[in-house]
């Protein structure tokens, strides 16, 4: 972003737009409301149709997220983006702000900046802008609220005051449940939640003060996953708990702002073309050469340890779309748990009287999906919360930090250890006085953001696990 | 993305001053909104009107060619004590913390600014051209009488009746001023000439500071500017026979750029002080106008480096009603934090200037613990946004 002030309420709406970033499953019953079970992910109900190429004009144009920092303020502080920051096909003001920001005139004539879906769902990598690509360097780790307040330092007049307040009083009702521990990973499920808790699920009314329990302050950490995936993926979300029409799941990245369900029918006359859009999104190429023989030799151990949890690649191109029990996988149980054991279970229920969904809309399974892997090499750090920094240490998971913070200033992507580069540190969060430090600090000791459990390639020799990591470069 | 991995910091010291971003800006918005507040209350007709008039000059001024400060940037001194008529806004504020030869305590509170309508390569070289706003004032709290003098100046700047000459090292108002240039001393020191109710001011400020500049702004901030928290001041207040000799100690900072202006939604309580135990504290309390949503307080500790303070608090626990009035000014707080518990007190409970914008900024006594010792100290406390409605 170039504009440090804004950046990090962008990416606070920007989880809104992630906003439904998936959710738990039940450990129990099958056949109870709200879960689903393990194993395959049925094809989805037919999914509206829509026309990619509106969608992303939709997608970088229009103000599905419509509150927001008055445009005067925001030019105060920010120039036009630099052109690595612009993207092709955006009209108006839009053309030249930074990708992850859109402009709209609100009601009282109020130019407004607010965050779009890319603020959470692009990303740089390899001097690349890729749409889609999940970013696993927001910072989420800060007072909403305070940044807020900053934003406000250059408003003035009548209109864009009461426009700053009413996006203000918005990120007030949500702050409490947004700070994650570390910086890079995501709180939008936890966000989504806390936007149900204060609106009614059939008018959209917003309400100060929640209207059913919110969620638990302290948000369980997600990585964002590539969008791509959803080609082939029969639902949405790690328990798969975005069942149903996919792009009314979509939607829930409006809840922040909407005012009523006429805002909301008109968001979703063009969320069918968006989620057309994404799912017509291809995984980026390796961008670095790739030794052919050492991957051939990969794609044999793939075949025989990977792929039937994860599909095939290439000619034979499968994907199975399976659940498995976190008994199974093994991998931090703590969201899949949050997500079935009946502790969310009030937000389904509003899910399914509200427009966002029907009755089987929000519907989790006890376990995690094992995700597509196209595009794999660009989507670190790994497992659902991103607590593994690179694929070389996935694949072991002996080596896997305790703690570790990326390497910023600049970042850096390492072709041989498939992530980015980060230090493996001797000591976690508790032990680091400094606050600005510690919330460096990836910390799996935490609660959520463990990195254990699948281990399937534990028993590779170090050469096999090359030339497995090889091979997952040609996905 | 490239901003979240750029840090043009040059220093911890730079980084740790990032926070004093707010405060710092905060000292200009409240000069700013006296400004646009005075207007208001000169005109003839009706507040709403003349309010939009300030308005106007505001919007003038948005559209003017003046320069944003933009990208990485040094701070040079004794150069940038000096005016930056490039820039769109400036400021001068000082607070200083004195006592008389009798030990009585004095707090005196210079500030001066220029509001930027045309920058001078629209203008030209017409001496009547409106070019700027400048607006300034001067209190002086006599802890011991409890008396509080105060004085408030604006001018269109017409005439050099306000302006700067860099080459002889002055900014001024009418007969006040700041110069920092004077020949012979090393460095020269930095003096401040005012009246104040018609008693002569004069104050010199030894600019080798006790306490390094803290550089704000650079990178992405569209201002810059700094802080010297601690500086040695001698002064006298009074002429001729009646002269009072001052000393103690005085905080300034100096902003320019693109700077907040009046009308936001955003007011501050902003607290600078002097402890006893050699370190500094900026105190910035930010919040709405509005009175919803939660307050943000931020502080930098000043000693051999500065130091962000994280999780401190800052709850009032008295507050002072002017006779008249329904407005509650909380000037009574208490600061605590991991290190920190400390009491201010108003020197006197009315230092409320009748300026054209009233605000609530005066001297406050401070007492507590840090870092589990006793300590004192003395400050000033300017607080805003209590009298809009």
């Amino acid at each position: 972003m170039n504009c440090r002030l804004l950046s990090p309420i962008l990416l606070i709406c920007a989880a809104l737009s992630l906003a439904a970033c998936d959710d738990d499953s039940d450990a129990t019953a099958e056949g109870e409301a709200h879960r689903s079970a393990l194993g395959t992910v049925a094809a989805a109900v037919e999914q509206r149709p829509g026309n990619p190429d509106e969608g992303y004009r939709a997608l970088v144009n229009e103000p599905y997220v419509s509150c927001g920092i008055p445009y005067n303020a925001y030019r105060r502080v920010a120039d036009p983006a630099p052109q690595d920051l612009r993207l092709p096909g955006r009209t108006g003001l839009n053309a030249e702000l930074p990708y992850a920001l859109t402009h709209h005139i609100n009601a009282d004539g109020v130019g407004i900046v607010s965050n779009n879906c890319l603020t959470c769902h692009a990303a740089e990598i390899e001097g690349e802008l890729i749409v889609g690509l999940g970013n696993e360097f927001g910072d989420f780790t800060q007072d909403p609220s305070r940044t807020v307040l900053q934003s406000g330092t250059y408003v003035r007049g009548t209109a864009e005051t009461a426009a700053w307040q009413h996006f203000a009083d918005r990120i007030a009702g949500i702050a409490p449940y947004t700070r994650t521990a570390t910086v890079g990973v995501n709180p939008a499920t936890n966000l989504t939640w806390a936007l149900m808790a204060h609106r009614d699920p059939e008018t959209l009314a917003w309400s100060d003060t929640p209207l059913i329990d919110p969620p638990p302050t302290e948000p369980l950490p997600v990585s964002v996953p590539p969008w791509w995936g959803m080609r082939k993926k029969n639902a949405m979300f790690y328990t798969t708990i975005g069942r149903g029409d996919h792009a009314h799941f979509m939607l829930l990245a409006s809840m922040l702002c909407v005012e009523d369900t006429s805002e909301l029918a008109a968001i979703d006359a063009y969320a069918p073309d968006i989620r057309a859009f994404i799912a017509s999104l291809e995984a980026p190429a390796y961008p670095f050469a790739i030794d052919t023989a050492l991957a051939a030799r990969g794609e044999r151990l793939f075949a025989r340890d990977c792929a039937a949890c994860h599909g095939t690649y290439g000619a034979n191109e499968s994907y199975p779309n399976k659940v498995y029990a976190l008994s199974e996988v093994g991998t931090d149980p703590t969201y899949a748990t949050a997500a079935t054991d009946g502790s969310r279970d009030r937000f389904y229920e509003w899910v399914a009287r509200s427009p966002y969904g029907t009755a089987d809309s929000a519907a989790p399974a006890p376990g995690y999906i094992a995700p597509p892997l196209d595009g794999v090499w660009a989507t670190a750090p790994y497992l659902h919360n991103g607590s593994v920094p690179d694929m070389r240490t996935l694949l072991d998971s002996r080596t896997r930090p305790t703690y570790w913070r990326h390497r910023l200033a600049p970042r850096a992507y390492l072709p041989a250890d498939m992530g980015w580069a980060h230090d493996v540190l001797d000591q976690g969060q508790d032990n680091e006085p400094d606050p600005a430090a510690r919330r460096l600090i990836y910390d799996t000791t935490r609660r959520g953001y463990g990195n254990g459990g699948h281990t399937y390639s534990d028993h590779l020799s170090a050469d096999e696990r090359d030339a497995l990591l090889e091979y997952l470069k040609t996905l | 993305m490239r901003g979240e991995t750029e840090h043009r910091t040059t220093g911890p010291r730079r980084a740790a001053f990032e926070r004093l971003t707010g405060p710092l800006v905060l000292a200009l918005a409240l000069a700013l909104s006296a400004v646009c507040g005075t207007i208001a209350q000169a005109q003839p007709t009706p507040a709403e009107i003349a309010r939009a008039a300030a308005d106007g000059l505001i919007d003038a001024s948005l559209d003017a060619a003046f320069e944003r400060p933009a990208g990485p940037w040094t701070l040079t001194l004794p150069q940038d004590h000096g005016a930056h008529p490039e820039a769109r806004t400036e400021s001068w504020t000082l607070a200083a913390h004195l006592t008389t030869e009798a030990g009585e305590a004095l707090g005196i509170q210079f500030a001066l600014t220029r509001f930027g309508v045309r920058t001078l390569a629209e203008v030209g070289d017409d001496p009547w051209a409106l070019r700027a706003l400048h607006r300034a004032h001067v209190i002086v709290t006599r802890g011991a009488e409890g008396r509080l003098m105060a004085e408030e100046r604006y001018s269109r700047g017409a005439l050099d009746v306000a302006g700067h000459d860099p080459r002889a090292g002055t900014v001024w108002l009418e007969d006040w001023s700041i110069g920092f240039a004077s020949p012979g001393a090393t460095p020269a020191p930095m003096v401040l000439s005012a009246t104040v109710e018609g008693t002569p001011l004069t104050l010199t400020l030894t600019l080798t500071p006790q306490h390094e500049a803290l550089a704000a702004g650079g990178g992405d901030a569209p201002f810059r500017g700094y802080a010297l928290s601690r500086l040695a001041v001698e002064g006298t207040l009074g002429t001729g026979a009646e002269a009072e000799p001052l000393a103690g100690l005085a905080w300034l900072d100096h902003l320019w750029g693109d700077l907040p202006l009046p009308g936001g939604p955003v007011a501050y309580d902003r607290l600078v002080l002097h402890l006893d135990d050699g370190s500094d504290l900026s105190v910035v309390r930010t919040r709405r106008s509005d009175g919803r949503g939660e307050a943000t307080v931020d502080a930098l500790m000043i000693e051999d480096a500065a130091t962000a303070t994280p999780s401190i608090t800052m709850n009032a626990t008295d507050t002072w009603t002017p006779s008249g009035s329904e407005i509650a000014y909380p000037t009574a707080w208490r600061i605590e934090g991991p290190t920190l518990d400390l009491r201010l007190t108003p020197v006197i409970e009315n230092q409320r200037p009748a300026f054209a914008v009233p605000l609530w900024s005066g001297m406050v006594r401070v007492d507590g613990r840090r870092d589990g010792a006793p300590v004192t100290g003395t400050g000033t406390l300017q607080l805003t946004g209590y009298e809009d409605p």
